[in-house]
């Protein structure tokens, strides 16, 4: 078998010198790591010492071999007689121990979170990511949102409190167009995608992300859509249940008429009847035809139109306050009808409270709206006048229609009420 | 002799019912309101003895509303409330402490008869609510709660303007929709709320009048 001595110097040499290299290099390298790492492995560390002994033995027996044979120090080990095949398992050895220390690495490196780690995972990210100090210094941020500067700013996020007012603000700088700006500002894109940005305060930086809200506006566009579809078919139900109930009402009066020419028929049966047999109280055969001419009459009175404020001042006349309405008179049903609604309480307010004898309501236009005054001639209020009860529902109700109530009380009570032309029927 | 105010919207039916009073010798008439809550302030100032209110009045007064009030402030006035079938209202007169309960009829002697019984001290309640039919369904099979929502449906309001009058969540709201249309078989919400409105199984709080110029 061919020795390791057996070999030329040269290649003994050379064979050392590589085994040398490469172990003094891995060494390094494990060294280096390791305290980059900061951590502790035991094992690796133990690995390198065992390596280096091997290296020492190795190197002293060649040194004791051939040039300092008999000056070597006994404890050297001969390792003259050492087959070639063995320093070759040395070396596949070391080359074994470095794949394992390699493949160790990679998992640590797959298995660790490093800052490259964390740069790459968000690079990654659907959503757009910047770190920034306080100032704008940006600490951190990932392609997409690079990528989203350049898109609407027209350049890469160098200072994140700029880029920030430029969304606030709604600025335009490129095809990208701003949908809304303010504390969430929103753009679309070229692409037509829809992007929304947010920004949050953390303890000594400032994060600011952006997601993409697409398909989130397309659902909300439909369901916007929908709610008007729904709202205009409320609305027509609403419609169709009024000429419902004003047919029903007609059908009723219908009914009533027709019974009572039923009545008729029976007031001239029993008079018939008293006449024949003179049997039968003629006081209430005489009630009965004084009931039927009144029926008569009432059919053949003219009908009026509903109007609220007749009604109102019908209402009023009976106990005991006169309502006098001036100015202008409102076009739209639902405003006459609240309008009418409120000078119900004031008239019981003005009963209750002031002991008036009249109402006033002066009604006018300013800025395409109504604004209606309610005074009455009683006793002014000895104090602020609480708005709950009857006032506070119509309070309530007067803003639900889009309108604002104002109580004054004070030198007079003064009730106003400011209505949009268009209310919804409450 | 008893003083009988009349509060009553529809002209037809109030003049009717005066023409019924006026025939009576045992009672006197007291000029008629539309409006319910000014009844209130008429009794302040005027002695009445019994009251015929009706429950949806003009400019969205409600008699019941208003009756509730009376009771407490003028305990010895008698009340009959009068009005159109409907699943709620005898519940709620009932609540309140209303002495009587008229389902209108254009027969003097029915409104007489339970005039006198009340003023009598008696109370006078129809035995049931007329069975009314929508769709597949009857009155009778639906629940209290399944009539407020579909008296809200009729009304007109979107499903959020139904859970926020009747504080329910929107998807307990669509829920109750749901029952009633598979209850009644209708296959969409604006005929169950047309057939609902025309049956009158439901009546809206908003009495839905034409305003004259």
């Amino acid at each position: 078998m061919i020795g390791y001595y057996d070999l030329p110097p040269s290649l003994m040499a050379l064979f050392l010198t590589v085994i040398f290299l490469t172990l003094c290099v891995s060494i390094l390298c494990l060294i280096l790591e390791i305290q980059k790492r900061r951590i502790r492995t035991g094992v690796l560390m133990s690995f390198c010492a065992v390596l280096s002994f091997s290296m020492l033995v190795v190197y002293s027996s060649n040194m004791k071999a051939s040039l300092l044979q008999r000056t070597a120090p006994q404890w050297v080990v001969d390792l003259s007689n050492l087959p070639i095949a063995a320093a070759c398992l040395l070396l596949l050895g070391i080359l074994a121990a470095e794949a394992m220390i390699l493949v160790c690495d990679l998992r640590y490196r797959k298995h660790t979170i490093t800052h490259a780690s964390i740069k790459e995972s968000l690079d990654h990210l659907t959503t757009g990511l910047c770190f920034a100090k306080p100032g704008g210094m940006v600490m951190l941020i990932n392609h997409r949102m690079n990528r989203l500067g350049f898109a609407i700013a027209g350049e890469e996020i160098q200072n994140a409190a700029w880029f920030w007012e430029t969304l606030q603000r709604g600025e335009e700088r490129t095809d990208a167009r701003c949908i809304t700006g303010g504390e969430i500002p929103e753009y679309r894109l070229p692409d037509g995608s829809i992007w929304t940005f947010r920004r949050e305060l953390l303890e000594d930086a400032v994060q600011i992300t952006a997601a993409d809200t697409t398909e989130l506006h397309q659902t909300m566009e439909q369901l916007r859509e929908e709610n008007r579809r729904l709202a205009a078919m409320c609305q027509r139900i609403g419609d169709y249940g009024d000429k419902v109930d004003q047919y029903v009402i007609a059908r009723e009066r219908l009914e009533t008429r027709v019974n009572l020419h039923s009545f008729l028929g029976q007031a001239l049966l029993t008079t018939r009847h008293y006449l024949q047999y003179h049997s039968g109280d003629p006081r209430k055969i005489l009630a009965m035809w004084q009931r039927n001419i009144d029926v008569l009459k009432l059919e053949a009175e003219p009908q009026q139109e509903p109007d609220s404020f007749r009604e109102l001042q019908a209402n009023a006349e009976i106990v005991g306050i006169r309502v006098t309405i001036t100015g202008v008179v409102p076009a739209e049903p639902e405003v006459k009808r609240l309008l009418a609604a409120i000078g119900v309480e004031a008239v019981i307010n003005a009963g209750k409270h002031a002991e008036a004898k009249r109402l006033q309501i002066e009604i006018s236009e300013e800025d395409g709206r109504y604004l209606a005054r309610y005074r009455n001639d009683g006793k002014a209020p000895s104090g602020p006048v609480a708005e709950g009860g009857g006032l506070g529902s119509l309070q309530a109700r007067v803003e639900r229609a889009g309108g604002k109530m104002e109580i004054v009380s004070q030198p007079e009570f003064v009730l106003t009420v400011r209505l949009g032309k268009e209310v919804s029927p409450i | 002799m008893t003083r009988v105010l009349i509060v009553e919207d529809d002209p037809m039916a109030r003049k009717l019912m005066e023409i019924f009073v006026i025939s009576n010798s045992r009672y006197q008439l007291l000029p008629s309101l539309s409006n319910a809550a000014m009844a209130e302030l008429y009794c302040t100032a005027n002695p009445v003895d019994l009251i015929l209110m009706d429950v949806v009045t003009a400019m969205d007064s409600n008699g019941l509303e208003t009756a509730e009030k009376l009771k407490k402030l003028f305990p010895k006035i008698k009340i009959i409330i009068t009005s159109l079938p409907e699943y709620s209202y005898i519940a709620r007169a009932r609540e309140i402490g209303v002495d009587s309960f008229w389902y209108k009829e254009p027969t003097a002697e029915a409104l007489i008869n339970v005039m006198d019984k009340t003023m009598a001290g008696e109370s006078v309640y129809p035995d049931n609510t007329p069975v009314m039919r929508l769709g597949a369904a009857l009155s009778d099979d639906f629940t209290e709660r399944e009539l407020q929502v579909l008296k809200e449906v009729v009304s007109g309001k979107t499903d959020a303007a139904i859970a926020e009058t009747l504080h329910l969540s929107v998807f307990t709201v669509k829920q109750y929709i749901q029952k009633i249309r598979e209850k009644t078989k209708f296959s969409n919400r604006t005929e169950l709320a047309v057939r609902a409105r025309e049956s009158g199984i439901v009546i809206s709080d908003h009495r839905p009048e034409k305003e004259g110029s």
